[in-house]
C-alpha cells in the first residue's frame, strides 16, 4: 500500500502543531503496529522558543521509527539513529539524513524545508516502505504541504486572541484549503505568477482570449481584487490555480475569501489542479503574552471550551483540542482517511 | 549543597557577581559581598576582588558551583530518553 | 556560467551588512543586484523573477512579528515556484541556523559570517564552519631558525659549556633516566591504547618508583588526593566533547598578523574540567594549551596510571589523563606537556612524545635553582630529556622562571642559552622563553618605574643579537603586573600582548584574569576575558609599531654583556653542576637555591 503522507500545518508559531503531532504519535503507538516516518519542514526541538523564550514541547520517538532530519539537530537529540542514507538535501542545520531509531528518546525535528526537497525526501521514505509519514510544519508556512496527501491544521490563540475573529478566519481558511479541483476546458492559457500590474495585464489579455487560464504561481491580493473588479468581462471563465496553498498565500485570509466569493458570485469558476484533503483542525488556547514591564513573554490562555465550540461551528471539518481530549479524535480521522485511500 | 535549580547545571565552574556596594571600608564591602551571595543561596563563596574607594567598594565575588574533582551536572544534561507522561 | 545574486534588505532602511556583502561579492567577480529597502514581499519575488537571479540573500533585523513576515516570503517564493531554481539565504544580527531552518531558508548568515561563506553558498558548496574559517594547522614555530650564535665570544663559550655538560653526563644515569628508558623501549603505546597488557614494562617500572607509586602498581592504591573516573564518566565526557565540536568556529586572535601564537594554560586538577577549559580556550581562539601538573608530582619518582582526578592545583600526569586530554583537542591545537623540573623529566618527554604532544619544556637551570630539583640530577635528566625531545621531534621551550625568584635576567638568560645551545647540539629544537614580568630584579633596580615596555623589549633585542632562535615570552606574559581586578588584569594582558606582537615574537602564553587570585581554581570566564582582550589588542594595533624609549638599547647591551660575563665564569669553573651550586647562574642573594629533590640519585651506568 502506498505511504500515507500527513502534513501538520500551523497558522502561526505556538498553535500546537508539535503537541498535535505528539498526540498522533501516541495513538499510533497504541495501535496495531503501523510503521511510521517523521520529518519536518521547519524546526521544533529547542527547549525554549527561539523568539519568546517560553518552553516548547519536543518529539519523542521509539525504536523502529524512521526519520529524515537535519544532522545538527541529531547532535542535540537523545534518541539514537541507525543511519540509512543521506537524503541529498542541505539545510541551514546541515545535511538531511534518513535513519531508523534504535534508541528511544527526544528528537530535534528539522528537515527539508521547501517543496522540492520535501518531495525528494518523501519519495525516499516511501521507497523504504512505511505506512504513514508525518510532516511537521513550521510557523504558518504551508507551501510545501501540497506534497502531503492530507492535512491537519493547527490553529489557536497564538494566531489571534479574539475567539470570534479567529473562528471566522479559521472558517475562511478551511474553505480556501478545500477549494475543489477544477478541470481545464476549451482554450487553455497559462501564466506564471501575478505579482504586479504588468503581470496582471498580461494575465488579463490571456484571460479575455481563453476559456481557462492556469495560474501556475502565486497572485498578490490587490491583483486578485482587480480580477474581481473586472469580473464582468470574465464571466464563465475557469481560473485554475496550482493548489489551494497558493490562494491562501495571496493575502489576508478573510479578504481573499471575500474576493473569491465575489468571483464566484460574478460567474467566474475558481478551482485548483491539486486538491487538498483537510482532515481536521486542532485548536490551542495558549498564547504568549508580551509583558511590557519585563520585556519578555509569559504563558496565557483563552477559554478553551469556547474556543473549541466556536471553531467547530465555523469550519466544516472535525475539530479537536488534543490537550483536553487526547489525540484519539484526530487519529480517528487519519485512519478513516487511510481506509478510503 | 548548591542552589537547587536546573539552570545551574549549565555552569561549568563558577558564577561571578560584580557590583559596587555603598559602604565605609574595604572590610565592610567584603562582608556585604559575601552575605549577598549567601543570601542568594550560594555556599562556596569567596571575594576575588575588592577595592574601596570614595563612597563604596567595587567587588567581584565568586560562587563556585563546581570545583575540580566534583561530579559535574553539565555532563548529565542530555536526558535519558524516557517519555514523559 | 557566473551566478547572479540578488540582495534584498527587508528592513525599512538599508542594511550595512548587506552592502558589505554586496561589495565583497562584486569584488569576487559576481553579478549582483542590490534592491532598495522597504519593498514588499511580492516586489522582491518579482525582482528575483525579473532579474533571473540564481541566489537571493535577504537581510532583516529580527523582532516579534518579523518571523511571520519572513516565513510568508519564503512560503510565497516556494508557491511561486522560484524555490526550484533559486537558493535563498537570510542574514542579520540575530539570525541563527535554527531560525533560518524554521523560516524555510536554505542558509543563514549570522553575526561573524564572511564573504567566503556567502560565496560557498552561492556556488552550492558545503561550507562547514570551523573547517573553512581560519582552519588552524598545528604550526611548528621553530621552523626556519638556524640556532646559529651571532655573537662571536658567546658562541665560543656556549660551545665549551655544551662540551662540559656532555662530558660530565657521560656514563651517568638516574632513576628518572632508567624509567624513561623503560617507557621508551618497553611501553608500547598502541598496545596500551587498545587495552592490551604491557606487563614486561610494569614489573621493572614499579621497582624504580617511590613507594607511593609502587603501591599503586602492586596494590592498586591511589594517591590520597586522587580519584579514578568510571567508564560511564568517560562516555559522558566523550559526548560532551563531541557536542562542543559542532559550533566550533576558531577565530584568529591575531587579526592581520600571523604571530605570536597564543598559548593558554590548563591544570585545574581534574582532566574533565580541564577539557571544558580547553574547549573554551580553543573556542575563543587559543592556538595552544599547556599542561600544568601538581608540584607533588615533580617530587615523586614515577608516574601513576589511570584516568584520575585530583583535588588541588595541577592535573596529575598519567598516560590515561594525557590520552583523554589529547583526544579532546581540536586537530590544529598545539599541546605542550612540560618537563622542566622534578624527578620525572625525561619520562615526561617520552610520554609526551608517545601520546601526541607537540611541545615540551626543558630547563636545567631553572629547574634546579628555582624549582627544587637537585642540580646534578636535573643535569643528567635534562640531557636525557633533550635527547628524547630530539628523538620524538618535540620542540621545547627553555623558560627563565628563575627571574621570578629574583635572579637577574642576564643570569637567567645565560642559563637558558646554555640549555638552548646544548639542545641544538643534540638535534633538538629549542625555543627561548624569557619572561615579560614585573620581576624582583626590576622592582629593585627600577627598569620598570616608568613603563613595562622598554625592559621587555631590551630582553628580546638582546636575545636576538645572540642567537637565531624562536622566542616565546611567558610565563604568562605580564606576570606580577596583574591584580585581582578583572579589567586591570585583562588590560595588562592585552597591552603586553600588543608589545609582544610588535616585537615580532613567535608565541606568547597568556594568563586568565584570575591570575592574581589565589583563593580557588581559575574559571572559564576568566580565561575568556584575557583571550578577548588579547584579540582586541591585535585589532587595535594591527601592524603598527611602537617607538621604544631611550633605555631599551642600553639595557639590551647590558644584558648581552651580562650574559657573556656569566658564561665566562661558568666556563672558568669548568663544571656546570658546580657552577649551579656556586650560584653563578643565580645565587642565594638573588633568591635562587640549588634544589634537593633527587639528591644523591645520580649513579654510574
Amino acid at each position: 500500500m502506498k505511504t500515507l503522507v500527513i502534513g501538520i500545518a500551523g497558522t502561526a508559531k505556538n498553535t500546537g502543531k508539535t503537541t498535535t503531532l505528539s498526540s498522533i504519535l501516541k495513538e499510533i503507538k497504541k495501535g496495531p503496529g503501523l510503521s511510521l516516518a517523521l520529518t519536518s519542514i521547519g524546526y521544533d526541538g529547542e527547549s525554549f522558543d527561539n523568539v519568546t523564550g517560553l518552553p516548547k514541547p519536543r518529539i519523542h520517538v521509539r525504536p523502529g521509527d524512521l526519520v529524515a532530519v537535519s544532522e545538527r539537530g541529531l547532535l542535540f537529540s537523545s534518541a539514537k539513529l541507525e543511519l540509512i542514507r543521506e537524503a541529498g538535501v542541505m539545510t541551514p542545520m546541515g545535511k538531511v539524513v534518513t535513519g531508523r531509531v534504535v534508541k528511544q528518546g527526544k528528537l530535534v525535528l528539522a528537515g527539508p524545508n521547501n517543496r522540492r526537497e520535501l518531495r525528494l525526501v518523501l519519495d525516499q521514505l516511501e521507497a523504504l516502505g512505511v505506512d504513514i509519514t508525518i510532516v511537521d510544519g513550521a510557523l504558518s508556512r504551508i507551501a510545501p504541504m501540497v506534497e502531503a496527501d492530507a492535512l491537519v491544521l493547527s490553529t489557536g490563540a497564538s494566531r489571534c486572541r479574539e475567539i470570534p475573529r479567529l473562528a471566522e478566519e479559521s472558517g475562511c481558511m478551511a474553505d480556501i484549503l478545500t477549494t475543489p479541483a477544477l478541470e481545464s476546458r476549451g482554450r487553455v492559457e497559462q501564466v506564471a505568477s501575478i505579482l504586479n500590474q504588468a503581470g496582471f495585464n498580461a494575465f488579463f489579455e490571456k484571460c479575455l482570449a481563453a476559456d481557462t487560464v492556469r495560474i501556475q504561481g502565486v497572485i498578490g491580493e490587490k491583483l486578485l481584487a482587480m480580477i474581481a473588479d473586472r469580473s464582468a468581462q470574465l464571466v464563465g471563465k475557469h481560473l485554475v490555480f496550482g493548489d489551494p496553498m497558493k490562494l491562501l498565500l495571496a493575502g489576508e485570509i478573510k479578504s481573499v475569501h471575500r474576493i473569491l466569493d465575489t468571483l464566484e458570485k460574478g460567474g467566474i469558476r475558481v478551482g485548483v489542479e491539486k486538491q487538498v484533503r483537510l482532515l481536521a483542525v486542532t485548536v490551542n488556547p495558549y498564547f504568549p503574552k508580551y509583558r511590557y514591564n519585563k520585556g519578555d513573554y509569559e504563558a496565557d490562555y483563552v477559554d478553551k471550551d469556547e474556543l473549541l465550540r466556536s471553531i467547530t461551528e465555523s469550519v466544516r471539518v472535525p475539530c479537536f483540542d488534543v490537550v483536553a481530549q487526547g489525540g484519539e479524535g484526530v487519529f480517528g480521522e487519519l485512519m478513516r482517511f487511510r481506509d478510503s485511500f | 549543597m548548591m542552589v537547587v535549580s536546573d539552570v545551574f547545571a549549565h555552569v561549568v565552574d563558577a558564577l561571578d557577581v560584580e557590583t559596587f556596594l555603598v559602604c565605609m571600608s574595604e572590610n565592610e564591602g567584603k562582608n556585604l559581598a559575601l552575605t549577598m551571595m549567601k543570601d542568594m543561596g550560594f555556599q562556596d563563596v569567596d571575594v576575588v576582588f575588592v577595592k574601596f574607594q570614595g563612597s563604596g567598594a567595587r567587588v567581584r565575588v565568586r560562587a563556585y558551583i563546581n570545583r575540580p574533582g566534583d561530579k559535574y551536572p553539565w555532563l548529565d544534561l542530555e536526558d535519558t530518553g524516557e517519555e514523559e507522561s | 556560467m557566473a551566478k547572479k545574486i540578488l540582495l534584498a534588505p527587508v528592513d525599512p532602511v538599508h542594511d550595512i551588512g548587506l552592502k558589505m556583502v554586496n561589495r565583497g561579492l562584486r569584488e569576487a567577480g559576481y553579478d549582483t543586484v542590490l534592491l532598495p529597502p522597504d519593498l514588499s514581499t511580492e516586489e522582491i519575488i518579482q525582482a528575483i523573477i525579473d532579474e533571473k537571479a540564481d541566489t537571493a540573500v535577504l537581510s532583516r533585523t529580527l523582532g516579534y512579528g518579523v518571523a511571520d513576515l519572513l516565513a510568508r516570503f519564503v512560503d510565497l517564493a516556494d508557491a511561486a515556484g522560484i524555490r526550484e531554481k533559486v537558493r535563498i539565504a537570510i542574514g542579520g544580527m540575530a539570525v541563527r541556523p535554527e531560525l533560518a531552518q524554521e523560516l524555510g531558508f536554505d542558509a543563514s548568515f549570522g553575526p561573524g559570517s564572511t564573504v567566503e561563506e556567502t560565496i560557498a553558498f552561492v556556488e552550492g558548496k558545503e561550507f562547514i564552519k570551523g573547517t573553512n574559517l581560519s582552519r588552524k594547522q598545528a604550526r611548528d614555530m621553530t621552523e626556519g631558525y638556524s640556532y646559529k650564535v651571532k655573537h662571536g665570544r658567546i658562541g665560543e663559550l656556549l660551545e665549551k659549556t655544551t662540551d662540559m655538560i656532555l662530558a660530565w653526563t657521560e656514563g651517568k644515569t638516574s632513576p628518572g633516566v632508567e624509567r624513561a628508558i623503560l617507557r621508551d623501549e618497553l611501553w608500547d603505546v598502541n598496545k596500551w591504547r587498545s587495552g592490551q597488557p604491557t606487563t614486561g614494562f610494569f614489573s621493572e617500572y614499579a621497582g624504580l618508583c617511590d613507594e607511593i607509586v609502587r603501591n599503586y602498581y602492586e596494590k592498586g592504591e591511589l594517591h590520597p588526593k586522587t580519584r579514578r573516573f568510571t567508564d560511564k564518566d568517560v562516555e559522558k565526557l566523550r559526548a560532551h566533547v563531541e557536542r562542543s565540536r559542532v559550533d566550533l568556529q576558531t577565530p584568529s586572535i591575531q587579526h592581520t598578523l600571523k604571530k605570536p601564537i597564543i598559548f593558554n594554560q590548563y591544570g585545574t586538577g581534574c582532566p574533565y574540567m580541564d577539557i571544558a577549559h580547553i574547549k573554551a580556550s580553543e573556542a575563543y581562539g587559543a592556538d595552544g594549551v599547556v599542561h600544568f601538573d601538581p608540584s607533588w608530582g615533580a617530587r615523586t619518582e614515577g608516574f601513576f596510571d589511570g584516568f584520575l582526578t585530583h583535588q588541588e592545583d595541577g592535573t596529575v600526569i598519567t598516560p590515561d589523563n594525557l590520552m583523554h586530554i589529547c583526544e579532546s583537542l581540536e586537530k590544529g591545537t598545539l599541546w605542550q606537556v612540560r618537563a622542566h623540573r622534578g624527578l620525572n623529566t625525561p619520562e615526561t618527554v617520552v610520554l609526551a612524545g608517545k601520546l601526541g604532544a607537540h611541545l615540551t619544556k626543558i630547563n636545567i637551570c631553572y629547574g634546579s635553582l628555582g624549582a627544587g630539583t637537585e642540580p646534578a640530577r636535573l643535569t643528567v635528566d635534562g640531557v636525557a630529556s633533550i635527547r628524547y625531545a630530539a628523538k620524538y621531534k618535540l620542540p621545547f621551550d627553555v623558560v627563565t622562571n628563575e627571574e621570578l625568584c629574583g635572579v637577574p635576567a642576564y643570569k637567567a638568560f645565560a642559563g637558558m642559552l646554555i640549555v638552548a645551545h646544548l639542545g641544538a647540539a643534540l638535534g633538538g629544537r629549542s625555543i627561548l622563553q624569557p619572561l615579560f614580568c614585573y620581576s624582583p630584579e626590576v622592582m629593585i633596580s627600577g627598569q620598570m618605574e616608568d613603563n613595562y615596555v622598554d625592559f621587555n623589549a631590551a630582553k628580546i633585542t638582546a636575545l636576538r643579537s645572540i642567537m637565531d632562535a624562536p622566542i616565546w615570552p611567558g610565563a604568562p606574559i605580564g606576570f606580577l603586573t596583574q591584580d585581582e581586578d578583572r579589567v586591570q588584569s585583562s588590560t595588562t594582558t592585552a597591552l603586553h600582548t600588543g608589545l609582544a606582537a610588535m616585537l615580532g615574537v613567535d608565541a606568547i602564553s597568556i594568563a586568565s584574569s584570575d591570575e592574581a587570585y589565589s583563593g580557588g581554581p581559575i574559571t572559564v570566564p576568566s580565561k575568556v576575558d584575557t583571550l578577548r582582550s588579547a584579540a582586541e589588542s591585535f585589532r587595535f594595533f594591527g601592524q603598527s609599531r611602537m617607538e621604544l624609549g631611550r633605555n631599551a638599547v642600553q639595557w639590551s647591551e647590558e644584558i648581552v654583556s651580562g650574559i657573556e660575563s656569566v658564561l665566562e665564569q661558568v666556563v672558568e669553573k669548568g663544571d656546570f653542576v658546580q657552577a649551579l651550586y656556586d650560584g653563578i647562574l643565580g645565587n642565594r642573594e638573588d633568591g635562587a637555591y640549588p634544589g634537593r629533590n633527587g639528591l644523591n640519585t645520580v649513579t654510574q651506568k
